[in-house]
C-alpha cells in the first residue's frame, strides 16, 4: 500500500477541482452579482490545498501504478475531499454557515443525490447556484472517470479504480485503453447534455435555467434553481422532455454510446434495460390509475404527474412536479420501493440498480427450480451468458449489505429524530439511494434543514456510500485493509 | 496501432505489457483467471474467450486490426486465428507454430503478410550462437546478422579493468554502449571505468569477437562435447543443431518414450533414459569431460537443479532454459553459466518483425530493463541531413552503430543521418518514447 501516492492522485484531482470552480465565476461577472469573490477564493484554497499535497507527497521514482488497496483509498478520499471543498462556496458567501449544511448540500451535490438545507433557493445569486448543480454534472459521469480521461498517470489500475466509482457489478471497457474509454463516456455524456440544453430552450426554458436543468437531469440528480423545482414553469413540453432524458440518462452509458454508433440491437437485447422499461412503464400506470380516481381530475392529468414523479423517483433524480407525499400509500410505498432499486448499472443513477435485482430475482427462481430438479444443473443467465459464481455471491452480498447499513441507519435517525417512521425510512432510503427528497418533512415540498447535525452527517455518508457502492467505503473500515 | 494477441500466456501477457504503452491493445484469453489478472494489471482491452472463435475475432474489431499477434501455446488455435485474419485483411500477422510438421503444407501460411515463429528454431540459434562465442553471457544478433551485441562479465582480472573506456583505443566497428551494475543499467561515457562484477553490453560487427576476447584476456575454448537434458521438441531440435556443427551430443530424458522417440530421430546422438538430477546418470552421459551442459525441459526448478549438479560433477559451462520472468537474476548470480528465456526469446523476435513506423524493436535486454531499437532513415526522418551534436538526443539512449552500405560506422556528435543508413540505438525505457520522436517519421 502506498498512500503517499494515493494522496499525491488526490491531490492532483483537488487542484483540477479548483480550476472547475472558476467556471461558475463568470456569472457574478455578467449580471453583477456578490459572489464572485467566495468562489475566487474558494477555488484558490482547493487549488492551493491540492497543489501543496501533490508536492509534498510527490514519488520519487518516474513511473507508478495503483495498488489494489491504493484505489480504494483514492476513490473513497476523492470524493470525500470533491465533497469537503465542494461546500466552501457556500460557507465563504453565507448561504450556508453551518458546517455541517454545507458538507451535506455538497455531497449531496456530487452524489447527484439532490437532497437539500436549502429554505429559498431562488434568493441565491447564479454563481453559487450554478456551482451546485455543476457538481451534480460532475458527480454524475464522476470524478475519478474524468481524473481517467485528463490525467494519463491513472491509466494503469485505472481499471479497477473505475470499476469503483462506476455504478453496477461488473465494469466494461469500450476500447483497449482506459483513458480513451472515460473519454468516450465523457463524451456521450456531454453530447446528450447539449442536446438537452437545445430541447429546454426549444420549450421556452431560459439559457440560464436550461443549462443548470441540464447539469441536474443528465446526471440524475435533481437539484433546481427553483423552490418549486420542474413544476415551477407549469409546462408538459418541459416535463416530458425532462422525463424523457432522465429516462436515457438512467440507462447503460456503454450502451449509449454503441446507440449513437447505430447498433440498436445491443440496447433492445440487454435483459437489464428490458427489466427498467417494464418495470417504470408498469409502475407508472399503476400510479396513474391510483391517483386517477384520488387525486387528478382526468386520467391524463394522472398520468403527466405520475409519469414525470415516478420516473424522477426509479432514476434517482428526484425532481418533483407534485406533492406526491400527499398520494395514497400503495404509490407511496411503490415509489418507497422505485428508491431501492435505482435505475440501469453504468448510468449515472443509483440505488442498488436493475441488473442486480434481475440477477437476484433469476437467482430466486432458480432456487425453485432446484426443488423440482435437485440434480439440475441450473447456471444463472443475463443476455445469455452464464452469470459467474463470483459475481453471484458479490451481488447477494451487495444486496444484504446495502439493507443492513439501510436497517442500522435508519435506527440511528430514529434514535436522533423524532420522525414519523416513514419520513425516517424515506430519509435514509432516499439518500443512499441518490435519490433526493423523501416522504413527510423532507417531501418534494420540504427540505433537509431541520434535521440536526448528527443527522446530517449520517445521510451525507449514505449518500457517499451509496454513490461508491458500499464496498469501497466499507473496505477501509476493516482491519485486514490496514494490516501490512 | 491496433494489435490482437491470441492468448495471454507468458509469451502474450509480455507482448502485451511492451506494446500497451504506445498501442491499443486487444487480448484474446480463454482460462478466465488469466484474463481477469490481466485486466486488472495491464491497459489493454481483454475477451475472455478462444481466439480461433469468430465471433471473439470480430469483438476484438479484427476488420480495423494492424496487426495479429497468434501467439498461444496451442499451434492449432494460433493458425485458424492467422486464417481469419488473413481473410479480414489484417495487414500483419505472426503466428507462433510449435509443431514443425505444420511448416510441411506452407501454402496456408506462405502468404506476404504472414510471418511464422517457431520457438525451437528460435531457441536452437540462440545455443548454437552462445557456444560458438562461450565467454559472452549473451548474444543477440541483429540487422539481419550483420551487427551483434554481446554481455560480457568484468572479473577482477580482466586486463580492461579499471581503464577510462576513453583509453582503450579508438574502437572501429564496435562500442560499449552499456554497463549493468548492480543489476542497474547506465550508458558509459569516456570517463566510465570498469568495475568487478561489471556486466558490459558490446555491439560491434561479428568480428569483434576476437577484439572482445583480447580484452577480456579469453583464451581460445572450443566446446567438442554436450550433454543435454530434455528430450522434447527444443532438446533434440538443439542437439540436431550442435551435432551437425561436429559436435558430439549426448541426450537424457527421464521420459523413456520421448528417449526411445529421440534416439530413433538422432542418429548422430547418444541418447540416455533417467533423471539428470541424479548424478549417476550423469556420469554415465560422460559429464565429467563434458565441455557444454544444456538443461531444455520446460520445468524451470529441474533444469537448475540439474545444472549446479552438472558443474559440480565436471560440466565446464551450463547453460539453462527458464519460463519464470523472476528466476533471471537469480539463475545467473548461483552459478549457472546462461540462462535461456524461450518467453524473451520468442518476444524479441516477434517484436523484431514489427516494423512499427520505420523503427523495429529488436531486442528486450534483461527482462526489458533495455531495449535495442533499429530505425531506418527515410526521407520522412526529421533529422535527415542534421548532425547528431544538434539533434538533442535525449539522455539514456545512445547510437550505437550506424550501417551505411557495407560500412559500419560508429556515430559520434559530427554523426550526420543519410538516407539509408539503418542505426541501431540502444535505449533504457524512458527514453524510447524521445528516441522514436527524433527518428521517428
Amino acid at each position: 500500500m502506498n498512500i503517499k501516492f494515493s494522496l499525491h492522485i488526490i491531490g492532483n484531482i483537488l487542484k483540477f477541482l479548483g480550476l472547475l470552480m472558476l467556471v461558475p465565476a463568470v456569472f457574478p461577472l455578467i449580471y453583477h452579482e456578490d459572489d464572485l469573490w467566495p468562489l475566487l477564493i474558494s477555488a484558490l484554497i482547493t487549488s492551493g490545498f491540492g497543489f501543496i499535497l501533490e508536492r509534498i507527497t510527490k514519488p520519487s521514482e518516474t513511473i507508478h501504478e495503483i495498488g489494489r488497496k491504493d484505489g480504494f483509498i483514492v476513490a473513497t478520499l476523492s470524493w470525500l475531499g470533491a465533497s469537503a471543498f465542494g461546500a466552501l462556496p457556500f460557507i465563504i458567501y453565507g448561504a450556508l454557515t453551518n458546517p455541517a449544511d454545507a458538507f451535506f448540500e455538497s455531497a449531496s451535490g456530487f452524489t447527484t443525490t439532490g437532497a437539500s438545507v436549502i429554505t429559498d433557493v431562488e434568493a441565491l445569486p447564479r454563481g453559487i447556484l450554478f456551482w451546485r448543480s455543476f457538481t451534480q454534472w460532475l458527480g454524475g459521469m464522476g470524478i475519478i472517470v474524468l481524473g481517467i480521461a485528463i490525467l494519463p498517470r491513472l491509466a494503469v489500475g485505472g481499471m479497477q479504480l473505475m470499476g469503483l466509482e462506476a455504478s453496477g457489478p461488473t465494469t466494461e471497457k469500450i476500447t483497449p485503453r482506459i483513458a480513451e474509454t472515460a473519454k468516450k463516456l465523457w463524451g456521450v455524456y456531454s453530447a446528450i447534455s447539449v442536446v438537452l440544453v437545445l430541447c429546454l430552450l426549444f420549450a421556452g426554458m431560459p439559457l440560464y435555467d436550461s443549462i443548470l436543468h441540464t447539469f441536474s437531469t443528465v446526471s440524475t440528480g435533481g437539484y433546481s434553481l427553483k423552490n418549486a423545482s420542474i413544476g415551477a414553469y407549469h409546462s408538459p413540453v418541459i416535463e416530458v422532455i425532462v422525463t424523457v432524458f432522465m429516462f436515457i440518462c438512467a440507462t447503460n452509458f456503454v450502451l449509449l454510446y454503441w446507440l449513437m454508433r447505430g447498433d440498436v440491437k445491443r440496447l433492445l437485447r440487454n435483459s437489464e434495460f428490458k427489466f427498467y422499461f417494464f418495470l417504470n412503464l408498469i409502475a407508472v400506470l399503476l400510479v396513474a390509475l391510483q391517483t386517477r380516481s384520488a387525486i387528478f381530475p382526468s386520467f391524463l392529468e394522472a398520468l403527466r404527474y405520475s409519469s414525470f414523479n415516478v420516473i424522477s423517483i426509479s432514476t434517482t433524480t428526484g425532481f418533483a412536479t407534485a406533492n406526491f407525499d400527499l398520494w395514497p400509500p400503495f404509490s407511496k410505498w411503490l415509489l418507497l420501493i422505485l428508491m431501492f432499486f435505482g435505475a440501469c448499472a453504468g448510468s449515472t443513477s443509483g440505488a442498488i440498480k436493475n441488473i442486480r435485482i434481475v440477477v437476484l430475482l433469476k437467482r430466486c427462481y432458480q432456487e425453485i427450480h432446484r426443488l423440482i430438479y435437485p440434480r439440475a444443473v441450473l447456471p444463472v443467465r443475463v443476455d445469455r451468458k452464464p452469470v459467474s459464481q463470483e459475481v453471484l455471491s458479490s451481488i447477494t452480498g451487495f444486496f444484504l449489505l446495502y439493507l443492513l447499513i439501510f436497517l442500522v441507519a435508519s435506527l440511528l435517525v430514529m434514535a436522533e429524530e423524532n420522525l414519523p417512521i416513514i419520513t425516517a425510512i424515506s430519509a435514509c432510503a432516499t439518500t443512499m439511494g441518490n435519490v433526493g427528497p423523501g416522504f413527510g418533512e423532507i417531501g418534494p415540498a420540504g427540505n433537509y434543514s431541520n434535521l440536526s447535525d448528527f443527522t446530517k452527517v449520517i445521510l451525507s455518508i449514505l449518500m457517499l456510500i451509496g454513490r461508491l457502492e458500499l464496498f469501497t467505503v466499507l473496505v477501509l473500515f476493516t482491519p485486514v485493509f490496514w494490516r501490512k | 496501432m491496433h494489435i490482437i494477441i491470441i492468448g495471454a500466456g507468458q509469451v502474450g501477457a509480455f507482448l502485451a505489457r511492451n506494446l500497451s504503452h504506445e498501442h491499443d491493445i486487444v487480448v484474446i484469453e480463454k482460462n478466465r483467471d488469466t484474463a481477469e489478472r490481466l485486466k486488472d494489471t495491464l491497459d489493454v482491452l481483454v475477451i475472455e474467450g478462444d481466439g480461433d472463435n469468430p465471433v471473439m475475432l470480430k469483438e476484438a474489431r479484427i476488420e480495423k486490426a494492424d496487426v495479429m499477434l497468434a501467439v498461444s501455446g496451442d499451434d492449432k488455435t494460433n493458425i485458424l486465428a492467422s486464417t481469419f485474419s488473413a481473410s479480414a485483411g489484417v495487414p500483419k500477422i505472426i503466428v507462433r507454430i510449435r509443431d514443425t510438421d505444420y511448416l510441411q503444407y506452407p501454402e496456408q501460411l506462405k502468404k506476404s503478410e504472414v510471418f511464422v515463429v517457431n520457438p525451437g528454431a528460435i531457441i536452437s540459434e540462440k545455443i548454437t550462437s552462445l557456444i560458438s562465442s562461450p565467454f559472452a553471457w549473451k548474444t543477440e544478433t541483429l540487422a539481419r546478422g550483420k551487427i551483434k551485441l554481446f554481455k560480457l562479465k568484468v572479473k577482477e582480472d580482466t586486463p580492461i579493468i579499471r581503464r577510462r573506456l576513453a583509453d582503450l583505443g579508438p574502437a572501429k566497428a564496435w562500442i560499449f554502449v552499456a554497463i549493468s551494475r548492480n543489476g542497474k543499467i547506465t550508458i558509459p561515457t569516456g570517463e566510465t571505468r570498469l568495475q568487478n562484477d561489471d556486466y558490459v553490453f558490446a555491439l560491434g560487427i561479428p568480428d569483434i569477437i576476437d577484439k572482445l576476447k583480447e580484452m577480456f584476456g579469453v583464451e581460445k575454448e572450443e566446446i567438442k562435447t554436450a550433454v543435454i537434458m530434455g528430450c522434447g521438441r527444443l532438446g533434440t531440435g538443439a542437439a540436431r543443431t550442435l551435432s551437425d556443427d561436429g559436435i558430439k551430443v549426448k541426450l537424457i530424458d527421464s521420459d523413456p518414450v520421448k528417449a526411445q522417440k529421440a534416439a530413433e530421430d538422432l542418429h548422430k546422438a547418444l541418447v540416455f533414459k533417467g533423471d539428470a538430477t541424479d548424478s549417476e546418470t550423469l556420469k554415465e552421459a560422460g559429464i565429467e569431460s563434458a565441455d557444454y551442459f544444456l538443461a531444455l525441459t520446460g520445468d524451470d526448478e529441474k533444469n537448475v537443479l540439474s545444472a549446479l549438479l552438472a558443474k559440480s560433477l565436471g560440466a565446464k559451462r551450463t547453460s539453462v532454459l527458464y519460463t519464470k520472468p523472476d528466476y533471471i537474476d537469480l539463475i545467473e548470480a548461483i552459478g549457472v553459466d546462461r540462462a535461456i528465456s524461450v518467453r524473451l526469446a520468442l518476444a524479441n523476435e516477434i517484436l523484431s518483425l514489427l516494423h512499427i513506423g520505420g523503427v523495429a524493436h529488436v531486442a528486450l535486454v534483461e527482462e526489458g530493463k533495455a531495449e535495442v531499437l533499429e530505425f531506418n532513415i527515410t526521407e520522412k526522418t526529421k533529422i535527415l541531413g542534421i548532425p547528431l551534436k544538434d539533434a538533442d538526443f535525449p539522455e539514456g539512449a545512445i547510437i550505437g552503430i550506424a550501417l551505411r552500405g557495407d560500412d559500419t560506422l560508429i556515430p559520434r556528435g559530427d554523426y550526420i543521418p543519410t538516407l539509408n543508413d539503418r542505426v541501431i540505438i540502444f535505449t533504457l525505457p524512458e527514453a524510447v518514447k524521445k528516441v522514436e520522436k527524433i527518428l521517428g517519421q
